[in-house]
């Protein structure tokens, strides 16, 4: 599902979302429609599970066949931020818990 | 990580890729025509005060340029009977495959186009619009599909004439479908509207494809030339179909000399 969903996201980034600039265009390659995804995903997920990696392998994958940078920098840049996302939330952020 | 790096071996990263742009094409079609849709459908509301000025400034344009067409078409009498009378063939300028664009590069001004190697298309053929006007260069070549490089790409630059002097400069591409005219010696004049054709110069572009106007000059005491922000005729945003000139044009392929430093980085 999250593959179908991504891959979704890849398409529509690369058909739709390129007609139209806001703001300029620089900030889309970095926060684009696989990218916010996948970000999303790693901070709410739970912690122990491990959708979020899975998700910035596969977007990573999708948004590698519509870059022409290296195969594998997107798959690497979301693993790393994902990485960062989690280590965030582990270190810096206390969910509250009254039980 | 091995498998991603053997994904990296142009052979096997050209097949992956067009295997992937082959099973995504029929619903990024569908993305890429629905975005022109509705970019075409706002784009004149987002604009509705400067339309106006517009309005007035292309009525002003429309009537030099029915002035004009009167001239041609005499001259383009005058240039048949020439031709007859030397005996030549009148010849299509350009051999042109129509594409279909499919999508765009996520970051970089590259277009995905539905013809590839199957179709005779091969890496250095200019890509225009109907009207004539330079769109880019196709700059990889898969089975299905392939990339055109548009002339906004930050890593593009070509020699063009400007206006009716044909002053020389140099396109650089700036990304972000923007591009500035360079290296236009001082003592040409040149001013915004003025229309900026392609040159044989570089041996990139065939002669005479529109590129745009010059839309502001920058000039410096200091510098020994100058330059200038231009607006391109070519509008990604909406379009649908391009063509490929696959042959019979003035310079082959063989003899261009890219200046994409590099495309992929």
């Amino acid at each position: 599902m999250t593959i179908l969903f991504l891959a979704l996201m890849a398409v529509f980034q690369a058909g739709f979302a390129s007609h139209f600039t806001v703001f300029g265009v620089w900030w889309f390659e970095w926060v684009n429609f696989v990218t916010a995804p996948a970000a999303i995903i790693a901070v709410f997920e739970h912690r122990r599970r491990n959708l979020g990696w899975f998700a910035a392998i596969s977007g990573g994958l999708f948004l590698d066949i519509y870059s022409a940078r290296f195969f594998g920098f997107w798959v690497i840049f979301l693993l790393i931020l994902t990485a960062l996302v989690k280590f965030g939330i582990k270190k810096y952020v206390r969910i509250p818990s009254y039980w | 990580m091995a498998a991603i790096l053997v994904l990296n071996v142009p052979i096997l990263n050209s097949a992956v890729k067009n295997a992937a742009y082959w099973a995504l094409n029929p619903i990024q079609k569908n993305f890429w025509v629905a975005g022109a849709g509705v970019h075409n459908f706002f784009s004149p509301l987002m604009q509705a005060n400067l339309l106006a000025a517009e309005n007035e400034q292309l009525r002003g344009r429309v009537n030099d340029l029915l002035a004009q067409t009167a001239a041609i078409g005499d001259l383009k009498k005058e240039n048949e009977s020439l031709r007859q009378g030397l005996n030549l063939e009148m010849e299509k300028d350009f051999d042109l495959k129509l594409a279909d664009i499919v999508g765009k590069n996520t970051a970089r001004d590259i277009l995905i186009v539905d013809k590839g190697a199957k179709d005779t298309v091969r890496t250095g053929m200019p890509v225009i619009t109907g009207q004539k006007t330079l769109v880019g260069r196709v700059s990889k070549v898969y089975d299905n599909f392939s990339e055109v490089t548009l002339a906004t790409n930050k890593d593009f630059s070509f020699d063009v004439k400007i206006g009716d002097d044909a002053a020389d400069g140099l396109v650089k591409g700036q990304g972000g479908y923007r591009a500035t005219i360079d290296l236009v010696p001082k003592d040409k004049k040149i001013e915004a509207g003025q229309s900026i054709i392609t040159s044989a110069l570089g041996g990139i572009f065939p002669q005479g494809l529109l590129v745009g106007t010059i839309s502001e000059v920058y000039k410096n005491d200091v510098e020994t030339f100058q330059s200038a922000q231009i607006e391109l005729a070519f509008n990604v945003a909406g379009a649908r179909q391009v063509f490929i000139a696959i042959g019979k044009y003035p310079l082959g392929t063989e003899t261009c000399t890219m200046q994409i430093m590099q495309n992929e980085r």
